[in-house]
């Protein structure tokens, strides 16, 4: 069977926002994106993942690093999405980074689109 | 009658006549006249080879039984003019049989690699198939085992919520 690699399934684009945004900015942006997980950075670089399934309506008013984000894991352009596996299996979201600048995030993939995928 | 050597002649003209007879009659039936087709040589060229030959052919027969030319060795004479091209058209014939037998072995060949590729393509795709059921399948499976692992984070993270309120 042919081998898919991340850069062929991968969504585009990242919506991320800054550890210093509200919680309530991070929903906003959310909603109008239709996406149940961002991407948090901190000064350009990547820092953890926010769901919304964790957002409290008493974290309305906190900024995103004073709550819980979650782990994810980053692969670069190029990699075959069965090495994968296990990874979706563990993480909410894979982000897939270009090689040329690890911190310039270009996609994302979940375990939905290892389903997809095939 | 002619007397040997003039009877050459004569045989010679009776020969050709024949020959060219035989010829009409052939183009009467295959407007193509296949046995006058040659890659090298043109097929006015080889028309009139084959004319001369009926004459020469005519000739050496006749003039070895009878030197002299009589009426009587007139119907040879023509019939061996008539009769010569028949022969080369009879092994052209028998070359072209042979060249179908091959065509048709060829064609054999052709229909059982076709069965043999047909073999191998269904081979190859059921095959396919069965990998991507496959994956289909690992790739669920994961998808369920990710879903179960994210309803024990939520249920972790709320408990602990709940733990730290005071509410658990």
């Amino acid at each position: 069977m042919r081998e898919i690699i991340v850069d062929q399934i991968m969504k585009q684009p990242v919506y991320s926002v800054d550890v210093e945004d509200t919680i309530a900015d991070a929903i906003k942006k959310m909603n109008e994106k239709g996406t149940k997980k961002i991407l948090v950075m901190e000064k350009g670089k990547p820092v953890g993942v926010l769901e919304k399934w964790k957002i409290l309506e008493s974290d309305m008013g906190k900024k995103v690093k004073d709550v819980e984000l979650s782990n994810f894991k980053v692969v670069p352009l190029g990699t075959v999405l069965s090495a994968l596996e296990s990874d979706l299996l563990n993480y909410p979201a894979i982000y897939i980074f270009s090689p040329a600048n690890p911190n310039k995030i270009l996609g994302i993939i979940t375990a939905f689109d290892l389903v997809r995928a095939y | 009658m002619l007397p040997y050597p003039t009877s050459i002649f004569g045989y010679f003209i009776v020969g050709i006549l024949g020959a060219i007879t035989f010829l009409f009659l052939l183009l009467l039936f295959d407007k193509d006249v296949a046995i006058l087709k040659n890659d090298h040589v043109k097929i006015h060229y080889m028309g009139t080879l084959y004319i001369l030959l009926g004459g020469v052919l005519a000739v050496v027969v006749n003039l070895a039984g009878n030197p002299d030319f009589t009426a009587n060795q007139l119907i040879l004479a023509f019939g061996t003019g008539l009769g010569w091209p028949g022969i080369a058209a009879g092994i052209g014939a028998g070359r072209r049989v042979g060249e179908l037998n091959q065509e048709k072995k060829k064609a054999r060949g052709l229909n059982l690699s076709l069965e043999e590729r047909t073999d191998r393509m269904v081979e190859e795709a059921r095959k396919e198939y069965k990998d991507r059921l496959e994956r289909h399948i690992k790739n669920y499976e994961i998808l369920v085992s990710r879903a179960n692992k994210q309803i024990e984070e939520i249920h972790s993270f709320y408990t602990k919520k709940l733990s730290s309120i005071g509410g658990g």
